[in-house]
């Protein structure tokens, strides 16, 4: 992730997935190192010190009292343990029972036991027999399920996805309850083994998309996964597109819907969202209470979306090709009072029109940095005071303020904001094309923009179905329009 | 290359050779640098033409600087093309003509020289064929906008405010450039351009007077001078107020207006009728293809909207016989401006079309020799009235 230093300091690097050797405690030592965290504890069977196993866990990641009274205590004090002979003995009694614990598996390789502690399990190393027992008794320590804070909903569910993955996929079975559903997990990140889970329902899901992205997923090799750029990378088709083609979400419900709908779904160990693939251009648009809304009203407010998409792409290059090129399209009554609040400012609408839309991204920016608090006072001192003492200083116009204003305001009409993102730069492109050749320079760059998306795919669909490659069926369906589900419905009714 | 390299590369190509081509693309311009115009006056001036404007002084001001903001420009030469262009170099502001919503022109530019004012704007490529039109009653467009400009209203927004209302007394009509080309193209064509006066001036409308406690006010205001008739592309003759509201009954042009009948008490007080709706049929009697006669039939709906009663009720018979004197009433306005349409040999009230629509072949027989059975062909105007609604308290109820 922020490797450019490396290159400067020249530091060297050995990687870290060569652990070769036997499974025994002094391996396993030696491969963790001296880290502080790390527990070891030896634990004498029959105060024998010559008849011992050692225990390994992380703290913090264990639960030291399910440790200690479910898996130390029986070693201590079980009265089958204390008549064990051997480590031969020991182990088939902790397998066949003594322990009881639900999650227990056996490895006998030394790369698995560390992966294992490394995960936050308990392992216990027979050294003599070079085999562990794994015990899953880790600390769920994280957040609880909380409401979504970015996408939250007025109507539907309230759960969001938290860090935990595997809360995230319990959270997932509980609204999907069917045999199709199937979790993939694949380990990536060379260093940071993050654990990746492939969501999928069988009966529904194109197995070639789910192929590819698992195929995708697993030649990733990075480093570290900690981000989900890595992993849009990986899966992304048009790597230097910056319009989204991996729709995230937070909320479960969205994600289990899209689930049902047969797309792949993505959840990675400690990111608490879920991502969706392939991510077409009209998904975008869909709200989760678009679905809980009467369906005339969601039809209304997704229109709106579109328009407000246009609206703000459009826009501010408009603006710039009426005023500079084509000043009779503009109604009389209205051109004399762009006039007269152009009067006084020295510089050219183009710029004017681009200097506020940079100024906009600055102040998105630095609100989106700052605390909440702090950030409403910067859209107050920004949108307001400075805006106000640039108009009266007749730096720009009041007009052109107006103009960025409501592209910028539609511009959060978006639901989903990597595409307003993309939106926002195809509008700064859009205003230069326009300030170079007026409305043809505008309609030259919608053009080449609805090409762009027209031609673009991922992972093998369309981007722009179903307003393309779909021979005309179902455009307006759930698209600019959200038609009344016939879902729930019987089929003879 | 891949096929989306060439496309990419090709469209770029294309932007690139048209974008810097200046016969494509308009002149770059900032709006700041402009001053639309909005009403522009044309007309003869010697030998010369004249073009005038009317452009805002506003922005000129000063704050708080008080007073007439408007300011005519005229500039004077041999045509309306330079005289455009030596306009566009007058201010530090250039002029625009892509806003032109209003074309005054003058009256002897409109008697002599019509068709020349007229090609001017139709070649122009930045003036508006959707303008309006209208000829200042016997003054120069430039002296009609010199008096406005003495208003503190501006000479467009007044205007505006004009056409808006044109239905308030149904006494013009709007006519665009288009509307009136038929006027030059076609032999022989009459028709009727609606004219502007200033409202002081109660030379043609006797009807009503508009006084203000701001003198200069009152007498600086527009308002619809009738009607400009025109024939072969020429001004030959002017109606006046109720002449064009009767040619305006005839060509169903009359949506709302205001006329009133005396009375039948002992006072003889004054009624006014509300005409809320008005439709008016054309029947065309032939023998054998000669047309010996048009009937002009026009029905109409109106509602009392003014009437003082002593010692009488309003019975029904009553309200036959308003009726009775309201049809009289536009009976004889109608009558009287075909007697005039005849007289002056212009068929302005365009029976012509209404014949070639209705009998289309006959008509085609006919044609040639129209304009002289037109002078002479009996014309008899049949008028129904109803009223519909009195407002009083306990309404008439018809049988």
């Amino acid at each position: 992730m922020f490797n450019f230093w490396r290159i400067n300091k020249k530091v060297e690097f050995t990687k870290d997935n060569e652990i070769l050797g036997s499974l025994s405690s002094k391996n396993v030592k030696e491969v963790l190192g001296d880290s502080s965290d790390i527990i070891v504890k030896k634990v004498y069977i029959n105060n024998d010190k010559d008849f011992n196993i050692t225990a390994f866990g992380i703290d913090g990641m264990v639960d030291t009292n399910i440790v200690d009274n479910f898996i130390l205590k029986p070693l201590a004090s079980n009265e089958k343990v204390l008549r064990a002979k051997n480590e031969k003995e020991l182990f088939n009694l902790v397998t066949d029972g003594i322990i009881y614990h639900f999650d227990q598996k056996i490895v006998e390789d030394l790369s698995k036991a560390v992966d294992s502690i490394l995960k936050g399990l308990t392992v216990l190393v027979f050294d003599s027999l070079k085999k562990a027992v794994v015990f899953d008794a880790k600390k769920l320590a994280g957040r609880s399920i909380t409401t979504p804070p970015n996408e939250s909903a007025l109507l539907g569910s309230q759960e969001a996805f938290v860090e935990n993955i595997r809360v995230n996929t319990s959270l997932i079975r509980k609204k999907v309850k069917s045999v199709s559903l199937r979790f993939f997990d694949i380990t990536v990140g060379i260093t940071t083994k993050t654990s990746i889970q492939v969501v999928y329902l069988t009966n529904i899901t194109d197995k070639d998309i789910l192929n590819k992205v698992i195929s995708r997923i697993e030649k990733i090799k990075s480093e570290d996964v900690i981000s989900s750029n890595i992993l849009k990378n990986a899966i992304n088709d048009n790597k230097y597109s910056f319009f989204p083609q991996v729709l995230f979400t937070e909320r479960v419900d969205k994600f289990c819907s899209n689930i049902l709908d047969g797309k792949v779904g993505i959840l990675v160990d400690g990111l608490p969202v879920g991502y969706i693939v392939p991510g077409v251009f009209n998904m975008f648009f869909q709200a989760p209470e678009d679905y809980d809304e009467n369906y005339f009203i969601s039809s209304f407010i997704r229109f709106m979306r579109y328009f407000c998409a246009t609206l703000t792409l459009i826009l501010p290059g408009f603006y710039v090709a009426i005023t500079t090129f084509h000043h009779e399209m503009i109604p009389a009554s209205l051109i004399a009072s762009i006039i007269e609040s152009k009067e006084g400012v020295p510089f050219p609408t183009t710029l004017e029109v681009l200097g506020m839309l940079l100024a906009f991204e600055i102040l998105l920016e630095a609100s989106l940095r700052l605390p909440k608090s702090i950030g409403a006072t910067i859209s107050i001192i920004g949108g307001l005071v400075i805006g106000d003492a640039a108009v009266n200083a007749k730096i720009i116009s009041p007009a052109v303020v107006v103009v960025i204003a409501i592209a910028g305001i539609a511009d959060f009409v978006m639901p989903y904001q990597p595409l307003s993102n993309s939106f926002r730069i195809c509008r700064l492109l859009l205003v230069i094309a326009s300030s170079i050749a007026g409305l043809f320079g505008l309609s030259f760059g919608i053009m080449v923009i609805v090409y762009y998306l027209s031609q673009m795919e991922v992972l093998g669909v369309p981007y722009l179905v179903p307003f393309v490659a779909n021979e005309g069926r179902k455009v307006l369906h759930d698209t600019i329009i959200a038609v009344p589900s016939n879902k729930g419905m019987n089929d003879d009714e | 290359m891949n096929n989306k390299t060439e496309i990419i590369v090709f469209i770029l190509f294309i932007f690139i050779l048209v974008a810097w081509n200046d016969k494509i693309i308009p002149k770059r311009l900032e709006v700041s640098d402009l001053e639309p115009v909005r009403v522009i006056g044309l007309d003869n001036n010697k030998e010369n033409i004249l073009l005038s404007i009317v452009r805002d002084e506003s922005t000129d001001k000063k704050e708080g600087e008080d007073g007439n903001s408007q300011e005519v420009v005229s500039i004077s030469s041999s045509n309306f093309e330079k005289a455009l262009r030596a306009l566009q170099n007058y201010k530090s502001k250039q002029f625009t003509g892509g806003h032109i919503k209003y074309v005054i022109i003058g009256e002897d530019m409109a008697k002599n020289n019509f068709l020349n004012a007229i090609d001017f704007i139709v070649r122009d490529v930045e003036l508006r064929l959707t303008s309006e039109v209208f000829i200042a009653r016997e003054m120069s467009a430039s002296d009609l906008m010199q008096n406005e400009t003495e208003s503190i209203e501006k000479i467009s927004d007044v205007l505006n405010n004009l056409t808006k209302n044109i239905n308030s007394f149904s006494y013009s009509k709007e006519e665009t450039i288009l509307d009136i080309l038929p006027l030059l193209v076609t032999k022989n064509k009459s028709g009727l351009i609606p004219t502007l006066m200033p409202a002081g001036d109660n030379k043609y409308n006797t009807e009503w007077e508009v006084e203000s406690s701001n003198k200069k006010e009152s007498n600086s205001v527009l308002q619809f001078a009738g009607f400009a008739i025109f024939k072969n592309s020429k001004l030959i003759d002017y109606l006046n107020l109720t002449e064009a509201r009767a040619a305006n009954f005839v060509n169903n042009l009359v949506s709302n207006t205001v006329i009133s009948i005396v009375g039948e008490n002992e006072n003889k007080n004054e009624v006014s009728l509300e005409i809320i709706s008005s439709n008016t049929n054309f029947d065309f009697k032939f023998d054998g293809d000669m047309l010996t006669k048009i009937i002009v039939k026009n029905k109409n709906k109106s509602n009392i909207i003014q009437m003082v009663l002593q010692d009488e009720e309003l019975s029904i018979d009553l309200v036959n016989k308003f009726e009775e004197k309201l049809a009289n009433i536009i009976e004889k306005e109608i009558e009287n401006v075909i007697k005039k349409s005849q007289e002056l040999n212009a068929d302005f009230l365009n029976f012509e079309e209404k014949l070639k629509i209705k009998h289309p072949y006959k008509y085609r027989k006919i044609k040639d020799n129209f304009e002289s059975i037109f002078k002479t062909v009996p014309i008899e105007v049949v008028v129904e009235s109803k009223i519909e609604r009195s407002y009083d308290f306990i309404d008439f109820e018809r049988d």
